[in-house]
């Protein structure tokens, strides 16, 4: 840097001006954060990314989570040793950031939450967990595929959404497989951890169900320009193509298909949802996957109650990415069982204990269980087909 | 495919020659390497956005935006970057500070979803075997008249020697009478408003958000590498080597083979050419 | 200039003052040792721990920018060699973790003396932009890589670190206290050879480089052996500060190195004051006070740090450092003038 000389005053004004704001950031960090430890609530903490690139996804947990403390609270909360107790969920932004991840797991801790929810993305939930998983009296439910590999029996962390390993991945391709009965597919997915499983184990599970995988790649998920992709996929002709499986991905990749005319193939996703054609209705089939049940189906009997409890709350109704809301829904109307149950919100031995056993709750959307690893299992999944602007849904058992 | 790569590759060099365009004229008059030009990019696709969807027709924001944005460039460069004047590295510091401040105001007006422009043209033609967009070959027309016009403006016109002159010396031109703080805050708007004229082509054509900016604007500065600094004319054929290099690498080859391109074609310029195709020779250290 | 910006800076203050003031720096960090005792809150160690780490980074780019003067974006990406290096090998093999590890930051040296053997030729922008290929390619090839995980990156447990005796303490780095304690003595060391360096004649040498090569040649430096050193000592800061960032997060993941996070380094030796021996822990004040302590949003936060370097470049481009001699000066020029008035 040069070495320039100032006016003498200039300096004192300057020098004056970089200590304003030092003293201003000193003065925001002396207001103390609450420590939110009002006797008479159940605590939980939920970290979810509400800023960053899965901010979407972020919100829709939000407003699941929202919707499950109000189906407690408001008729009478629960009942734990013979006090009435609400349940309080306090949502923290991890910003999608190991960093971001870390600093609000020590606020919590200094807080003394024991009942976590998330991270839900890979890295912040292995960055998060590292500091958790020796401490016995924290209990954390995460839907992060990273979670996996840490279930133990009678262990502390619950998976609260289905099987994503490699075997599951392989069943999922299976049943694609089965379904659309294609002979050749191609696999497109973005370059981040959860389209690295994807891409990996749903190839190797369609070339054991005997379909050709003609093409599979990865892109950048900052990626705009498709049509070379377009024309690569095009050109090894198959049967299906497997679409990215973040939506955000996946819609300009099908907007960019349309728009060059390549509708007539059938397509299909997994861990996305019908938003990736909202923009390509030309698209002439679109299979997706869902993990649960589609919550934007207004014919679906299942959901019925969650739906009037969503639009209530939010005013209207719910839309695919709140697959997301449903996922969360339930698991903390079952943590809040588990207490319940336990009869106590300290002893965390005993909560997933109890966690394990859980079959009814108040509230309860979908059928899930959690077995002895801590991993939940739901008995049947659904297949949604877009086709002529009419979805079929098909439940299988994965 | 050929033919659909082809056109892909017409479009990231059109796309990228645009980008580097306005970088290249900045630093050739002010030796600043304005890093934030991707998010001024990015900022005038938003903007587009904004009063496109609010029902402006598209050829009056574009216009609007760009001459909204040359004056923002010109008021930024005789606010900020004329203090750091010279001080190639010091501007590029700065211009990380605006990169952060303009991403952070798109964050908190806009919000971090991804956002869509409604096509210009809907449909496609049949070419041969390939099926082309549109839109895209009427973007690639439209950037190439404009490159083209610039450039000729660039050599012909009284106002692109005045450009050059200032460019290459500095001194000598000031004493020939040029007004040389002038030319240099017409020169960061015109840079600016060539960013905003990228900016609002290449939104409608592709889902953005602000990772556009950082990545076009690495892109702009491994095609002016290439090219050679502070030559508009290989930031043109930088732009078109990149481009088709991606495009048809990312067809044939695969989508990893073609994120390499780009860091191996400057790798290879910086030890063989470090000055690039057209530039000057570079002072040794 | 020439000679005589080479030369000592004549302090007006004693011999003792001025010993003073060049050891503080160094022996002022050791106060982070005894942390411990004042607070047991983990997420005050945690807080620190984090901002330590960063000023290791600006430890490494300190070298290359302030006393070399070249702006390097790649010290994340060296870091990231190391970190990937103990990662991969630790979890494959049964090596010796401190093998692993001093043969990671050897690497990491290794590959920052290449760096610098291209900048011999070139101008000084010319460099910035190697480095941020050199970044942008680590981060492609970690990201393709099977071994290294991909996008996912691999666990780099704290738990794999043996407990390490110091006398009749027991540093046990699983524990957000251990782990504080250990970037603590890695920092304070780091810190004080970084600082002895820019003392010695290699550091004057070093400033000789970079403000006028063709002088200090003719005064005997050779300016490729001395870039050399500063290279190589940026290099092995690097990789420490890569090391304990990937035990920090406990993962090795490629978004740990990028360029984004190497812009961050860039922005807080900025206001901490380039060049400057202090640099490293003001930096951490920085980023202690912005990123861990102070409750504003994830968006606004990069958004304010760029704003205030914005304002500091302009105003005061050696840094927040500069400001108090520039201030006490003003202070003793007005008090001086006073005592003028008075008298009169």
């Amino acid at each position: 840097m040069a070495n320039r000389s100032h006016p003498r005053s200039r300096d004192l004004r300057l020098a004056g001006l970089g200590m304003t704001i030092m003293v201003l950031l000193l003065g925001l960090t002396a207001c103390a954060s609450d420590s939110g430890d009002e006797g008479g609530e159940l605590r939980i903490a939920a970290v979810l990314p509400l800023t960053g690139p899965a901010a979407e996804i972020g919100a829709a947990w939000k407003a699941g989570i929202e919707i499950a403390e109000d189906v407690i609270n408001d008729n009478g909360g629960l009942t734990i040793d013979g006090n009435k107790v609400d349940i309080k969920v306090k949502i923290v932004d991890d910003e999608s950031t190991p960093a971001g991840a870390q600093r609000v797991i020590q606020e919590l801790l200094n807080e003394d939450y024991q009942l976590f929810f998330g991270p839900s993305t890979s890295a912040n939930f292995q960055t998060a967990f590292a500091t958790l998983k020796d401490d016995e009296r924290r209990l954390v439910l995460s839907p992060a595929q990273a979670a996996e590999p840490f279930l133990t029996t009678g262990g502390r962390l619950f998976k609260t959404q289905p099987s994503q390993s490699p075997e599951a991945l392989a069943g999922f391709a299976q049943q694609f497989a089965d379904y659309l009965k294609p002979e050749t597919v191609a696999i497109l997915q973005p370059q981040d951890p959860g389209g690295d499983g994807v891409a990996q184990n749903l190839a190797k599970g369609f070339e054991e169900a005997g379909v050709d995988v003609v093409y599979n790649n990865q892109v950048p998920a900052d990626t705009r320009d498709f049509l070379p992709i377009v024309s690569a996929i095009r050109n090894t002709d198959p049967d299906l193509v497997i679409t990215p499986y973040l939506d955000s991905v996946g819609g300009p990749f099908l907007q960019q298909a349309a728009q060059v005319g390549y509708v007539d193939t059938k397509f299909a996703n997994y861990g996305g949802s019908s938003a990736q054609v909202a923009e390509a209705p030309q698209i002439s089939e679109f299979t997706y996957m869902l993990a649960t049940r589609a919550p934007d189906n207004p014919d679906d009997e299942v959901l019925a109650e969650f739906r009037a409890a969503y639009e209530e709350k939010f005013g209207h109704a719910p839309k695919p990415i709140d697959t997301y809301a449903l996922m969360v829904y339930d698991p903390i109307l079952m943590l809040a069982q588990a207490v319940e149950d336990a009869g106590t919100s300290t002893d965390i031995a005993a909560i997933a204990e109890a966690l394990r056993e859980v079959t009814d709750w108040k509230g309860k959307a979908l059928p899930f269980s959690f077995d002895e690893k801590g991993l939940i299992q739901l008995e049947t999944m659904q297949l949604a087909t877009l086709r002529d602007g009419e979805t079929t849904y098909t439940d299988f058992v994965p | 495919m050929f033919l659909e790569a082809a056109t892909s590759g017409f479009f990231l060099a059109a796309t990228y020659a645009i980008a580097a365009f306005g970088l290249v004229i900045v630093f050739g008059v002010l030796d600043i390497l304005n890093f934030a030009h991707g998010a001024l990019l990015v900022l005038s696709a938003y903007l587009a956005s904004s009063l496109i969807i609010g029902g402006v027709p598209y050829w009056i924001a574009l216009v609007g935006i760009v001459a909204v944005m040359a004056l923002a460039g010109m008021g930024l460069e005789r606010t900020i970057f004329r203090r750091v004047e010279g001080e190639v590295i010091a501007g590029l510091v700065v211009s990380i500070g605006i990169i952060a401040i303009v991403d952070t105001a798109i964050l908190r007006f806009w919000g971090p979803e991804p956002r869509t422009l409604p096509r210009l043209v809907e449909g496609s033609v049949s070419v041969g075997s390939a099926t082309l967009p549109v839109d895209r070959l009427l973007i690639i027309a439209v950037v190439a008249v404009v490159l083209v016009l610039a450039q000729v403006a660039l050599t012909r016109s009284r106002w692109g020697k005045v450009l050059r002159a200032t460019a290459q010396q500095q001194d000598a031109a000031s004493l020939q009478g040029i007004p040389v703080d002038r030319v240099k805050t017409v020169a960061f708007g015109i840079g600016t408003a060539l960013a905003a004229l990228a900016g609002v082509v290449i939104a409608s054509t592709v889902t953005f958000d602000t990772h556009l900016g950082e990545s076009l604007v690495i892109k702009s500065f491994i095609v002016i590498i290439i090219g050679g600094v502070g030559s508009t004319t290989g930031a043109m054929v930088g732009a078109s080597i990149l481009g088709f290099a991606e495009a048809f690498g990312s067809a044939y080859f695969g989508v990893a083979v073609a994120q390499l391109i780009p860091l191996i074609a400057l790798a290879a310029v910086l030890l063989v050419r470090p000055h690039g195709i057209f530039g000057r020779r570079l002072e040794r250290v | 200039m020439g000679v005589l910006a080479i030369a000592e800076r004549r302090s007006t203050s004693s011999a003792t003052g001025k010993d003073l003031r060049r050891a503080a720096p160094i022996v002022l960090p050791l106060v982070l040792l005894v942390l411990p005792l004042v607070t047991s809150s983990p997420q005050h160690h945690s807080w620190v721990a984090a901002s330590l780490l960063w000023s290791l980074w600006v430890a490494s780019l300190n070298i290359v920018w302030g006393y070399v003067g070249l702006l390097s974006v790649a010290q994340l990406a060296l870091g990231a060699i190391a970190a990937y290096w103990v990662a991969i090998l630790g979890a494959r093999t049964d090596t010796n973790l401190g093998v692993l590890v001093v043969v990671g930051v050897l690497l990491s040296m290794v590959a920052s003396v290449l760096l610098g053997a291209v900048s011999t030729r070139l101008k000084g922008f010319y460099f910035t932009i190697i480095t941020i290929a050199f970044a942008l390619t680590v981060s492609t090839i970690l990201m393709n890589w099977d071994v290294a995980g991909r996008t996912t990156g691999l666990m780099f447990l704290r738990s794999e670190i043996p407990v390490i005796h110091l006398g009749p303490y027991e540093l046990i780095a699983t524990t957000t206290e251990g782990f504080y304690v250990l970037t603590a003595i890695v920092f304070v060391l780091a810190n004080a050879i970084a600082a002895l360096v820019l003392y010695s004649r290699a550091g004057r040498a070093m400033r000789a480089v970079r403000d006028d090569p063709q002088l200090a040649r003719s005064l005997g430096f050779s300016p490729a052996a001395i870039r050399t050193l500063a290279f190589a000592l940026s290099g092995a800061l690097a990789g420490v500060a890569g090391i304990l960032h990937a035990y920090s997060f406990q993962l090795v993941v490629p978004e740990l190195f990028a360029i984004d996070q190497a812009l961050l380094a860039v922005m807080l030796i900025v206001l901490a004051g380039l060049g400057n021996v202090w640099a490293p822990v003001i930096a951490g004040i920085i980023y202690l006070l912005l990123y861990q302590v102070a409750p504003i949003d994830g968006d606004l936060r990069a958004g304010l740090l760029g704003l205030v370097v914005i304002l500091v470049i302009l105003l005061l481009p050696r840094g927040i450092v500069d400001a108090v001699p520039a201030w006490r000066r003003a202070w003793a020029h007005r008090a001086a003038s006073h005592s003028e008035e008075a008298s009169a």
